[in-house]
């Protein structure tokens, strides 16, 4: 089912993609270093904010090298970064890699959980719209996946968070839950993948609907029909298989936006992760903490695409043949 | 005039464009009506706190006693006029850096194109919480930072276009007879380059008013006084537990603003070129 | 094995503007490992007729009346639901496009397996795994474990239509329709796949009806010949007997279309060598009364607009009909 035959091209692809994915977060870390340097103002006392005292002041200084050149300051930058030396938070004095790393799992169990819901859900319903185009069914899907799609994440959010916690107390309104209890995670867990997934079940129930449609008008199937394999078989096994192919690439596309949305939702639901650290950094002015939340959501991103990436060179064998070729 | 005419009766006849034209109008004209024809927006009546709805405040009261009609409407104000300047500035910005990359080619074209993908590389909202912390927030800050976050997308196109266009055998004839390279792109490259670009526009619209009113939704958008949807949702956000007006009435129009905007961006596509029916986002 | 036979078949089409016969009374028949070459122009209804065969339809057709009959069983065309149950097992297919009959993403093996699966449950791993195997090398593919694990977009057009015809090796069907099998293919490459249909039916027996626009293959490969226009069969007989003495106008024109390489050439090539019938189809909506064919007829007179030619018998074959009242009139 996977197409791992041609080894030498997949490791050449993997490579390849690897490579592009390490410059470009090269890229985006010197980028954050430029930005920074536009700020107006006394560089220490914008980042180290209303604390800055002169011994902060004069350890910052060194740490940044702000004495030497700048392409020189840029390289230390770069090279601390990717140390995982994220410096020092001025209010706590722990080690920001440490926050950042508490954080981190909060909010990945959030984007697991919500893509894990919104490729069942979307995957499902589109199967279902396809299976009978023109349907009540399909044509009730089709009107609210559209609402669902358009629905920006927070409101939707603001939404549930409204009816199912402030309401009818079904489930928790805020935080992440106790970090002993494991049901209880899961149920500070649930509102907010519904936030998160809500946007992407309807976009993908569209797309996999418009997909299999153009599909199952194909040859092949025909030529399964001839064969006499029968419709569910056909719609969820030869053609479902198909379509995962461009859905893979869009979800490629959308992670960012997904990320996005999740700062955006743990702040409603006060959920601890990289969202939240990097909001009440911003409020706080605690900017290197903000500047360290920042390069994670970018590691993420990049990591995460280059996943995709992967995984539709596997989905596609036909992915393989120009890679063959290069080869 | 004719053919904006052709367009608009066909997307009249798409059932889902019909809606979002109906949508899009329908908040085109809260937007540009409802300031003038309601009260004061930033007008602070304490005594007048949570009211529901009535004929004086057909929407309600916010926590101030202001009239949350008049705000919601200067809210969509902010909304469209927001979303349009950025458009507009982003689709400049990313025809001209485009068009540069696809005509210049090599070394050019290279450190362009590794801008975008830099851009790109950030989550939108994340890079735009980014640049406003540190820049510092205001109307202008604004728009400048959610352009950038649009540039990537118009200048990848622009330079796609370019560069089939550049290898058509009468753009190599026009060279031949001396055209000069700005002519070049003046009179062919920009013409070609604006048409799916305009569509791309319309489309990114709803994006925009999303990301804007999530921005000001986090306080590191407009400003008050100023109102935006997203900061009617925030101030309401804060007061659920005693009232839903607040919340629901900007939230509401925040949705149908974006509903609206995706099927007409929608159907305006399908309407332009069909072929651009794809699987992008 | 003894033959499959079509009685009756007619199929409508729901359109907008009205109910399009698509296919009206066609009566085909080939036994038991023969050839029936079903002709006709784009638009005449052959590949209709394989739809109808086969219950796959489009959602706006229907088969309005019509029997199949394979071996000593009879089927009702009008219910597609009952002829379901023989594909893949009695009847197998064969498409026109081989770049788009195989699922991209899906290995030749995938294919192979899911005929297997259908045809023969009780097989094991490795049993299926043999037979895919000998079927492949049977339609001439070179190497066949290694093609197993590749893909469509891997093998050849020629490569892929043998593949085609390998799964239909492996469904051992009483009747092949093959819809144009060779027409996406180059010269070299379509005789090769014409090879391998016939090794198919010397190897079991089946009975075919081949659907084509080209007179020069059937000449070469068929044993009977159907001749369809706009819908309906207008001659059918075996190759020899129409071949030499054709009854029906649009066969005797159909031939004189045809290009050989000892046409005349030159000034006189023109006269001669590229024939064209003159006229278009009939109106679908709106079919000329009496004969179908009389517009654009050279022979046709007056009777033929008043009378349906019912099948006249034309030469010495008892078999050999055709639908016209001026048989034997040039």
């Amino acid at each position: 089912m996977l197409a791992l035959d041609m080894s030498t091209g997949l490791a050449t692809f993997i490579a390849q993609r690897l490579a592009a994915a390490l410059l470009t977060l090269a890229g985006a870390i010197v980028f954050l270093f430029i930005i920074i340097q536009f700020v107006p103002g006394d560089l220490a006392g914008i980042l180290l904010g209303p604390r800055a005292t002169p011994a902060l002041r004069a350890e910052f200084a060194q740490r940044m090298g702000l004495d030497r050149s700048v392409p020189e300051q840029a390289w230390l930058f770069v090279s601390n970064a990717v140390r995982g030396d994220l410096g020092n938070d001025i209010i706590s004095g722990r080690a920001i890699l440490d926050m950042v790393l508490d954080a981190l799992p909060n909010t990945l169990q959030l984007a697991a959980a919500s893509l894990l819901i919104s490729v069942t859900l979307g995957i499902l319903l589109g199967c279902i719209a396809a299976f009978k185009p023109g349907s009540l069914l399909d044509t009730i899907l089709g009107v609210t996946s559209v609402a669902f799609i358009t629905t920006p994440a927070f409101v939707v959010a603001i939404f549930l968070l409204l009816i199912f916690s402030i309401e009818l107390h079904w489930l928790p309104v805020t935080g992440g839950g106790d970090p002993g209890d494991p049901l209880d995670r899961l149920a500070h867990l649930v509102l907010p993948a519904a936030a998160l997934s809500i946007g992407w079940i309807g976009y993908l129930a569209r797309l996999i609907r418009a997909s299999l449609l153009e599909i199952l008008s194909e040859q092949h199937v025909r030529m399964m029909r001839a064969y006499g394999v029968s419709e569910l078989r056909i719609v969820c096994h030869f053609a479902l298989r198909l379509a995962l192919v461009p859905m893979v690439a869009v979800m490629g596309l959308g992670i960012g936006d997904m990320i996005s949305n999740a700062v955006f939702v743990e702040i409603i639901f006060a959920r601890p992760g990289i969202g939240t650290l990097i909001y009440s950094g911003i409020l706080n002015r605690n900017y290197p903490v903000v500047q360290a939340g920042i390069l994670f959501t970018v590691l993420t991103y990049v990591s995460a695409n280059l996943f995709v990436d992967m995984l539709n060179a596997l989905l596609d064998p036909r992915i393989a043949r120009s890679l063959k070729q290069a080869a | 005039m004719e053919s904006v005419w052709a367009i608009l009766s066909n997307i009249w006849r798409n059932p889902s464009g019909r809606i979002g034209l109906v949508l899009v109008t329908a908040i085109l004209l809260f937007a540009v009506l409802g300031p003038v024809l309601s009260v004061d927006p930033n007008k602070i009546a304490i005594p007048d706190r949570f009211q529901t709805p009535s004929i004086t405040h057909p929407l309600g009261t916010d926590n101030l006693g202001r009239d949350l009609f008049a705000r919601t409407a200067k809210g969509s104000q902010s909304a469209l006029i927001i979303s349009l300047l950025v458009v507009a500035a982003s689709l400049l910005a990313g025809s001209i850096l485009g068009i540069l990359a696809g005509t210049a080619g090599g070394f050019v074209d290279r450190g362009i194109t590794a801008i975008f993908d830099i851009i790109s590389a950030y989550p939108a909202v994340i890079l735009a919480m980014g640049l406003v912390a540190l820049y510092g927030t205001g109307f202008g800050n604004l728009l400048f930072v959610v352009t950038i976050l649009f540039i990537p997308q118009f200048g990848r196109m622009a330079r796609a276009q370019t560069l089939s266009l550049r290898h058509q055998p009468f753009i190599d004839a026009e060279r031949i007879l001396g055209l000069p390279t700005r002519k070049l792109i003046l009179r062919h490259f920009m013409p070609n380059v604006l048409g799916p670009l305009i569509v791309l526009a319309s489309m990114n619209i709803p994006v925009v008013i999303t990301i804007e009113a999530g921005l000001s939704f986090l306080g590191l958008g407009v400003q008050p006084p100023q109102a935006s949807l997203g900061s009617l949702i925030k101030d309401g956000y804060i007061y659920l537990n005693q009232s839903w007006w607040p919340t629901i009435g900007s939230a509401v129009t925040l949705a149908l603003a974006t509903l609206g905007s995706t099927l007409f961006g929608e159907a305006l596509r399908d309407a332009a070129d069909p072929k651009l029916k794809g699987h992008g986002r | 094995m003894s033959g499959a036979a079509i009685k009756g078949l007619s199929v409508d089409f729901a359109t907008r503007a009205g109910i399009h016969q698509a296919v009206r009374h066609v009566d085909l028949a080939a036994g038991p490992g023969r050839i029936l070459g079903l002709v006709g122009e784009s638009g005449s209804g052959k590949s209709t007729v394989a739809l109808a065969l086969m219950g796959l339809l489009a959602a706006n057709a229907r088969a309005t009346a019509g029997t199949l009959q394979l071996g000593a069983d009879r089927y009702d065309l009008t219910k597609p639901h009952a002829t379901a149950v023989l594909r893949g097992r009695r009847m197998a297919m064969i498409f026109q496009d081989p770049f788009a009959s195989l699922n991209p993403v899906f290995s030749i093996r995938a294919h192979l397996n899911e005929v297997l699966t259908r045809r023969a449950p009780e097989l094991q791993r490795e049993e299926r795994r043999k037979a895919a195997i000998d079927s492949l090398s049977s339609v001439g593919i070179d190497r066949p474990e290694l093609r197993l694990a590749q893909y469509p977009h891997e093998l050849s057009g020629g490569m892929r239509q043998r593949v085609a015809i390998a799964m239909a090796l492996l469904a051992r069907p009483n009747l092949l329709i093959a819809d144009e099998p060779t027409t996406a293919l180059d010269a070299t490459v379509e005789a090769q796949v014409m090879a391998e249909i016939c090794g198919l039916r010397d190897r079991i027996g089946c009975s075919i009806f081949f659907i084509t626009h080209s007179l020069g293959l059937v000449a070469q490969y068929c044993d009977d010949i159907a001749v369809m226009y706009a819908g309906e069969l207008v001659e059918r007989g075996s190759v020899k007997s129409v071949a030499a003495d054709p009854g029906h106008p649009y066969t005797r024109a159909l031939l004189a279309c045809e290009v050989t390489i000892d046409a005349p050439r030159g000034a006189d090539a023109r006269k001669t060598r590229f024939r064209m019938i003159p006229g278009d189809l009939p109106d679908p909506m709106n079919p000329p009364s009496g004969c179908i064919y009389r517009t654009r007829c050279d022979i046709a007179i007056e009777d033929c607009a008043r009378i349906v030619p019912p099948p006249v018998e034309v030469g010495t074959d008892p078999l050999h009909r055709a639908r016209c009242i001026r048989v034997g009139v040039r």
